[in-house]
């Protein structure tokens, strides 16, 4: 009996890819907070060429293709590669083919998108309200919790939402980092192509509908922020 | 009595100073624009860091290039009011004030001092440009500073709420007995306040600069008051400079 929308809703290996997904969530979008906030303050209060260089790096993803990002770290992190082999025999870690493939994949094709927002809210008045605070006699940690965090809260929010909608979307970078691998690396994404590929039609279409609803929201609480 | 010397170069010029303001006096920096007032306001803060000099109040030195002394802002204990971005934009008026203060009665009385008690719970964004500027004073005085800096913290307020805080800022000067430094360049407002008024020109002081642009205002002034008739004429007003007239023969006359 052919798959329909509905059936295609509860197969197993459709509720796989939705948790392996969300897993793959529940790691990546407290990295995008974890990462971007730091790195769009520096790429947004810092000068100088090591600061310029970090901010072509955490670009990179925005302008090149997915699938040559997806290469590029192959290359780095790789079984044999100059951080992939390290890992390897050091740690016993393997980072492709695999779940923390899949993190990576999702955080660098997101992380550009959660410091762009946070990069500009740095800059302009928080500077003049930073330096308020420490003539108030506030250390730095502090000024940032109170300070800083409150002033970029919208921008933040905004990075988190558009940063969690193109890690969910993501294809090109986890197709080379995971593999693609049936019942172990196919995310939610990876799972339409698959299912596109196989002729599973009504599978590609839950699992496309299920991420446009997901994009929706998303969307809909980045208006929110006033940032979108 | 709060102590600076200070040297510190600038991509125009350099800037030099030598400035005491005694406790319970305002000292008024005024001069041209890009002149250096607020470069040697946040030199004193501790903002900036200058290539050679000294900064003390009193007894406690803060900044000593000589002996590598450069205590960190924070620490210094002092009040500060920008022009601009003096509130947190994200907190209530009240918890502005209480983000420099501890003592929640403080808060409630410096709310009163000012008489904006009723804005406590509002942000500075529903407020007007002199609340905003009585919140941040309210904001400095909080943490008890030992001495309070201001950055023309009155120029973007019309008039009469510019008068009005003048009133209230030398009521400051009363109650907190601290040495008070207040950047300007209205000179009336610098007339109004100074204790001492000192001008910065080009990075240097200069103590004619103040004077000059006295007489150059007054000058402006009976141009006004010639045209509405008030007083007769301002002879030698053109071709010559506006401080080396005989300051006699601009007086307006007498009606007899």
């Amino acid at each position: 009996m052919p798959e329909t929308f509905w059936t295609a809703a509860g197969s197993a290996e459709v509720a796989f890819s939705i948790g392996l997904t969300l897993r793959v969530m529940a790691l990546a979008v407290p990295l995008f907070f974890v990462l971007g906030v730091p790195l769009g303050y520096l790429l947004g209060r810092g000068r100088g060429r090591f600061v310029a260089l970090v901010d072509v790096a955490v670009s990179l993803p925005l302008v090149l293709p997915p699938m040559a990002v997806g290469f590029f770290l192959l290359l780095l992190l790789g079984r044999n590669a100059p951080i992939g082999g390290v890992l390897r025999e050091t740690l016993g870690v393997e980072l492709i083919f695999g779940f923390p493939g899949l993190v990576i994949a999702a955080v660098v094709a997101g992380l550009p998108l959660m410091v762009r927002p946070v990069q500009a809210a740095v800059r302009g008045d928080l500077l003049r309200l930073i330096e308020l605070s420490s003539v108030l006699g506030k250390s730095a940690p502090t000024t940032f919790v109170r300070v800083v965090l409150p002033h970029c809260r919208k921008s933040v929010a905004a990075g988190m939402f558009l940063a969690t909608g193109r890690a969910l979307g993501e294809v090109g970078v986890s197709l080379l980092l995971g593999g693609d691998i049936v019942g172990r690396t196919n995310t939610v994404s990876l799972e339409i192509y698959n299912a596109v590929f196989s002729g599973q039609f009504a599978r590609a279409g839950f699992l496309a509908a299920l991420l446009a609803g997901v994009s929706l929201v998303l969307t809909l609480l980045l208006k929110r922020t006033g940032r979108g | 009595m709060l102590t600076a010397c200070l040297v510190r170069r600038l991509p125009h010029f350099t800037l030099e100073a030598d400035i005491v303001c005694p406790a319970g006096k305002i000292l008024v920096l005024t001069g041209p624009s890009g002149s250096g007032k607020t470069t040697l306001l946040r030199l004193i803060a501790g903002l900036d860091t200058p290539h050679q000099g000294r900064v003390a109040l009193g007894e406690t030195v803060w900044c000593d290039t000589d002996r590598g002394i450069a205590v960190p802002v924070r620490r210094r204990g002092i009040g500060l009011v920008f022009q601009d971005a003096s509130l947190f934009p994200h907190l209530t008026l009240a918890r502005n004030v209480a983000y420099a203060a501890a003592d929640p009665a403080l808060v409630t009385e410096l709310l009163g001092l000012f008489g904006i008690s009723h804005l406590a719970d509002a942000y500075p964004a529903t407020m007007s440009g002199g609340e905003r500027q009585r919140g941040a004073l309210c904001q400095a005085l909080a943490r008890r500073p030992r001495a309070l800096l201001l950055d023309e913290p009155f120029s973007a307020l019309d008039a009469a709420t510019r008068l009005a805080l003048c009133g209230e800022l030398l009521r400051v000067r009363e109650l907190f007995a601290i040495p008070i430094i207040h950047v300007t360049h209205d000179l009336a407002e610098a007339a109004r306040l100074g204790d001492t008024i000192v001008a910065v020109n080009n990075g240097r002081l200069d103590p004619d600069w103040f004077e000059a642009q006295l007489d150059l205002h007054l000058r402006e002034q009976q141009v006004l008051l010639a045209r509405r008739g008030i007083i007769e004429a301002v002879p030698n007003l053109c071709g010559a400079g506006p401080w080396s007239g005989n300051r006699e023969s601009t007086r307006p006359r007498q009606s007899s």
